[in-house]
């Protein structure tokens, strides 16, 4: 719930779609699974989020670049905290040391999709001629895009007893 | 090892896909920009993805320990790469405890660097058991992929059942031929004084009992009881193994019972065997030394109650197993009709005999109801009843309950054998 609350701050301004009845009770769904340890839960969870965020946008009439890609982050942020809360609450002997590279590692995607939210928006700002070879670029990105993804998911992985 | 994906980035993959389509169907930037992070994230992800390889080497430090002790398993574990996330769980079948509760072990390996640690689990009851197989999980740098492996078959460790101390033997009704520590009935060549009788032909000089014989007309010498050695044949019942509270079974108390006694009469040189009788029956012939001591803890850790319908007597037992004048100890709960009408067999065979009565009582759960209670009374009135018809017959009957001290339940057997008379002697 601390998680959810540091990650989408209703106070902020720019999250204003996080404050209506509907996503309080997203936001409460999010707090039980986080203390009930429910990771299959965060997954919907983050779509409802995202779904929300589309509805907002939708009766929205001007375009909300930059809000989009806080937005974006703030998803991202949620998802990872809420798996780093699980982990730092499995029953064992954990090192240390384990928690500051998963640290790190957190920090790093959170960065990267910072990064991609900012590279997304230098994108959107190029001028780029109408036409159909932007279309057709724009699909052959798109697909490109699915085939690589396909590709490494379904790359095998060796199996040893 | 077998990859696996975290639920988490298969979310992501998933919102990422249809943000993408809502931004091609809503015709606005927005949505992609809004899963951008996690389609990052994502591929970032797919892309370093590495299949970790691993060294692991199980190692149990002591693989002969008594019940009760602790089982120490090291664990070597090694990577060519660097591993950031490394969890070793250890399974441990039923009978062993995690003792230090820890579940899973974290750690993080640095290239070419082998890393020991050592997991401590205590042996709560005897048996054969294999152990050391690890559930062995590695997480990439992100935590979006599991790669999990288990390690070999195990390592084959026995618990020996810890004996029940005994302080006194029972004695036996008749001795051996060979020597030994127990004064026999019979007379002949030892110590122990027997009796005085009339000088015959051939006996030895030094016998003569000079104070007796100057007081009478004939030479009187002196009659000896002879130190003979004894056989023991531990009777087991394995029909019944009844659970009670805490898990305590009956079986295993019989076999640290029978394992104390193997173990007090082994220590005074007698003859000791055997007998696992319940649906599979198992024996061994009474012999003697620290060999017999490992044959009989090796016997009994393989003391099983099998689930068996078929009638079963003595008749079945070899004879060689069940040599004449042995004192056959039997260890049972006395639930089986089997081994009830068994022990009474070898009481009209002439065994010499003696019951360790495992009180069922104490695994019980107390009758529920008005009910419960009277059957229970009858019950118990129908187990009085056969114990009398057993020491009618001779049998002395030691009750036995949880906790209780051997060398206090045999007390019984010494106090009976003490003052009844034997029927069938």
């Amino acid at each position: 719930m601390l998680i959810a609350a540091l990650s989408l701050d209703t106070r902020s301004g720019g999250l204003v779609f996080v404050s209506g009845a509907l996503s309080a009770l997203i936001v409460a769904a999010l707090g039980i699974a986080l203390v009930f340890a429910r990771p299959g839960w965060i997954g919907p969870l983050l779509g409802l989020f995202a779904l929300l965020y589309l509805g907002h946008l939708l009766v929205a009439p001007e375009a909300e670049l930059l809000r989009a890609g806080l937005v974006g982050v703030a998803l991202l942020l949620v998802g990872e905290l809420s798996q780093w809360s699980f982990d730092s609450r499995l029953r064992g002997r954990y090192e240390v040391g384990l928690h500051r590279a998963r640290a790190i590692g957190f920090g790093g995607v959170v960065l990267l999709g910072a990064g991609a939210v900012v590279m997304t928006l230098v994108v959107l700002g190029l001028p780029v001629p109408a036409g159909l070879g932007t279309v057709i670029a724009g699909m052959a990105a798109f697909v490109g895009l699915v085939v690589l993804i396909s590709i490494i998911a379904l790359r095998p992985a060796d199996r040893r007893p | 090892m077998t990859r696996r994906p975290t639920p988490r980035l298969r979310a992501y993959l998933l919102l990422g896909a249809g943000g993408l389509v809502a931004g091609v169907v809503l015709g606005r930037p927005e949505p992609v920009l809004l899963v951008a992070p996690m389609l990052l994230a994502a591929l970032l992800a797919l892309l370093l993805v590495d299949e970790p390889r691993l060294d692991l080497d199980v190692s149990l430090v002591a693989d002969r320990i008594l019940e009760g002790d602790d089982v120490q398993l090291d664990v070597e574990v090694a990577s060519s790469r660097r591993v950031d996330w490394l969890e070793l769980a250890l399974w441990l079948p039923p009978g062993l405890d995690d003792r230090d509760d820890a579940g899973v072990l974290g750690l993080r390996l640095d290239p070419d660097e082998p890393r020991r640690v050592s997991i401590h689990a205590s042996a709560r009851r005897w048996g054969s058991y294999q152990v050391g197989r690890l559930v062995v999980r590695v997480r990439d740098r992100f935590g979006f992929f599991a790669f999990e492996t288990t390690s070999g078959p195990g390592l084959p460790l026995r618990v020996f059942p810890r004996p029940e101390t005994l302080q006194r033997a029972i004695r036996p009704a008749e001795t051996q031929m060979f020597a030994g520590n127990e004064v026999s009935r019979r007379r002949g060549d030892g110590v122990e004084f027997a009796d005085v009788r009339q000088y015959a032909p051939g006996d030895v000089i030094r016998r003569v009992n000079w104070r007796l014989s100057s007081r009478k007309p004939e030479l009187h010498v002196n009659e000896l009881h002879p130190e003979s050695s004894t056989e023991v044949v531990i009777l087991l019942d394995t029909f019944t193994d009844l659970i009670g509270r805490d898990d305590q079974s009956s079986l295993a108390s019989a076999v640290r019972a029978a394992n104390g006694i193997a173990n007090y009469y082994l220590r005074r040189r007698d003859r000791v065997g055997l007998i696992a009788f319940g649906g599979s029956i198992r024996w061994l012939v009474p012999a003697m030394g620290l060999a017999q001591s490992y044959r009989i803890v090796e016997a009994l850790l393989d003391a099983r109650a099998a689930v068996s319908i078929i009638w079963k007597g003595v008749d079945l037992i070899p004879p060689r197993s069940l040599p004449p004048k042995a004192l056959v100890m039997a260890v049972s709960p006395l639930l089986d009709e089997r081994t009830i009408e068994s022990l009474l067999d070898l009481r009209a065979r002439g065994f010499d005999l003696v019951v360790i009565e495992l009180r069922p009582e104490g695994y019980l759960a107390d009758p529920a109801d008005e009910f419960g209670i009277t059957a229970r009374r009858l019950w118990q009135l129908r187990r009085a009843q056969l114990r009398e018809r057993l020491q009618r017959l001779g049998v002395p009957i030691a009750p036995w309950t949880i906790g209780e001290p051997l060398d206090a339940a045999l007390e019984e057997v010494r106090a009976f054998r003490r003052y009844a008379r034997r029927a069938l002697a």
